[in-house]
């Protein structure tokens, strides 16, 4: 039986959507599958690793009758990007095998039965639904997934932090070292009573991936252990994490006795130049803020030296400071503002890092002890 | 180079609720019975060997805390004479000065007779204590209660409590090594889950049998704040 009958793109973008989340080894086999089901003229692909899933749907498709398969995500994918770009191609159901045609190709796929495929069970009790376009909490993710946690004991900082509070959302990523926090006003929006998630550092990095920088809806679905997400033809669905999320309010200080305001782009361009010669282990860049100047240096094992100047507006404090050089460009990286306004109070304590005349983005970076 | 950290966690101040009873239940039980509001008995004594848990029950009562070892003079009531507050605190009495002992005496008497109250601690029970005889026979007219230290099991559970509340997970190969070579009072032991944590973030690694004995040989264990 002919179950699809399409153009390679009508089934390679669905399905690069969803098979980014598949883990290459499972003890599971069946998660490295892929679940294409077909109904009508609609097809729907899902993958999932039991914490994220991540359905598409799509109509038009051709086809003999209904049926549903799971095969190899990433074969399958490796498969259709192989094949020339207009290629029309055919998915034959056989016996515990499925067949794809394309041209003079033909691929005979090992199959599991779509009834065995895992699936994620949707809270039925919603807490809340936010609407809001791609591209503001695209934006939202950007500005703070850098600073998560990738492999801490502490499980809740492999993550980043949604907080819903009256018509506000905002996001919070710390591992420890720095502490990013971004924020957007809801509109059109009922306030909604405060509730904090903890996303999973990799349902982050895959929305980063999937979201795109357009003014198309993206709707939040909120419960009280999952998290779901609409967009375009995707829906996503995550477990959260559970845990308490660090105040951040008490990390992000509230006084800073001096404080340089100066280009971003300057800033990154010296950062990036003086980071060539940090320590490769701790890459410490040193810097020193006098009268109208910011000095960034750096040393390596090996004796080799940097030095960058830049011409500053500054009448404060001299100030002496160690800081790990790429946690530094991470935030240079992923803001766009034209200027970055850098406050202190000492060598030992939190400095910060904010957008002038933005209170909406805020990054706390502890210094190192050079 | 070294990075510092964040300060994400507040550390957890003592209190009642977090404090690992192990046999002393009913010491817990008449601690607590006696700080409610309507309980008369103006005295409580609490002795046991450094570790059991005596500074802490101090600082968890919520009373005015004095540190005789720290302030041997009670100077601090020295400086307020007229200070009244519903319940005072004062550890490590034995190590007071005779004049810090006068302080001591006065402060009971005051307590006393304004329907407030006294809560004290030291590591010998009142007839063993070498403090002046009036002094010793006050602290020995109210409640008295003994903590015991806590079992090597119940230290694991307590430390394996301290760890969950910062998130960690401790090995229990790691648990083993902390008994066998750390201190074994709990406050030394308390102190060592609190560095492993900083460490551990500091170095965004997982804690670890190596990791434990860098700490443990390191300069790391009493940070400078």
């Amino acid at each position: 039986m002919v179950l699809i009958k399409t153009q390679r793109d009508m089934l390679l973008s669905p399905l690069q959507s969803v098979s980014g989340i598949v883990e290459k080894k499972h003890t599971l086999p069946i998660l490295s599958n892929v679940l294409l089901e077909k109904k009508d003229d609609s097809l729907t692909l899902l993958a999932t690793d039991i914490e994220i899933q991540i359905t598409t749907t799509t109509t038009g498709t051709q086809g003999d009758g209904d049926g549903a398969v799971t095969v190899a995500a990433r074969k399958l994918q490796d498969i259709l990007r192989s094949l020339p770009d207009n290629a029309e191609v055919s998915l034959n159901l056989e016996e515990k095998r499925l067949l794809l045609k394309a041209g003079k190709s033909r691929f005979a796929l090992q199959t599991l039965p779509a009834q065995d495929f895992p699936r994620m069970v949707i809270a039925e009790t919603s807490q809340g639904k936010i609407t809001v376009t791609q591209k503001q909490f695209r934006q939202l993710l950007s500005k703070t997934q850098f600073a998560m946690a990738a492999q801490d004991v502490r499980y809740y900082l492999n993550g980043l932090l949604l907080l819903v509070d009256g018509n506000q959302l905002r996001a919070v990523a710390t591992d420890g070292h720095r502490l990013a926090y971004a924020s957007m006003e809801l509109e059109n929006q009922a306030d909604l009573p405060r509730q904090e998630l903890i996303l999973p550092r990799k349902t982050v990095l895959e929305l980063n991936r999937l979201l795109s920088d357009s003014d198309e809806a993206l709707t939040i679905q909120m419960a009280s252990n999952q998290i779901q997400f609409e967009f375009g033809s995707i829906h996503l669905v995550s477990k959260l994490i559970d845990g308490k999320f660090p105040d951040y309010e008490r990390v992000v200080p509230t006084s800073l006795k001096n404080s340089v305001t100066m280009n971003r782009s300057a800033l990154l361009q010296s950062m990036v130049r003086a980071a060539i010669l940090t320590n490769e282990k701790f890459r410490g860049v040193r810097l020193i803020l006098s009268t109208g100047s910011l000095k960034i240096m750096a040393a390596n094992a090996e004796q080799e030296e940097a030095q960058e100047e830049i011409e500053v507006d500054y009448s404060g404090d001299s100030i002496d400071v160690g800081f790990n050089v790429g946690y530094i460009l991470d935030v240079l990286n992923n803001t766009s503002s034209e200027m970055i306004e850098w406050g202190f109070n000492d060598a030992g304590s939190s400095s910060l890092l904010t957008i002038p005349g933005n209170d909406r983005f805020k990054y706390v970076v502890m210094p190192m002890r050079i | 180079m070294r990075q510092l950290i964040l300060e994400l966690q507040p550390e957890t101040p003592p209190g009642l609720d977090n404090f690992v009873a192990g046999s002393n239940g009913e010491v817990l039980t008449g601690i607590a019975a006696w700080l409610e509001p309507g309980n008369r008995e103006p005295s409580l004594f609490l002795w046991g060997e450094s570790g059991a848990g005596k500074t802490h029950l101090l600082r968890a009562s919520g009373g005015l805390y004095c540190d005789g070892a720290a302030d041997p003079d009670l100077s601090f009531l020295g400086e307020n004479p007229e200070e009244t507050c519903p319940l005072h605190a004062i550890d490590n009495v034995e190590a007071l000065s005779p004049a810090g002992q006068i302080a001591l005496f006065n402060l009971f008497n005051r307590q006393r007779a304004t329907g407030k109250r006294l809560l004290t601690a030291a590591s010998r029970p009142p007839q063993q204590l070498v403090l002046r005889e009036d002094l010793r026979t006050r602290l020995g007219s109210g409640l008295i209660y003994r903590l015991q230290p806590l079992t090597d099991a119940e230290k694991i559970d307590a430390l394996m409590a301290q760890a969950t509340a910062r998130g960690l997970r401790l090995p229990q190969e790691a648990l083993d090594y902390l008994l066998l070579r750390a201190p074994r009072d709990m406050r030394s032991l308390s102190a060592l889950i609190a560095a492993l944590d900083r460490y551990s973030l500091e170095h965004k690694r997982a804690i670890t049998l190596p990791l434990l004995r860098e700490v443990l040989h390191g300069p790391d264990l009493n940070p400078t704040p």
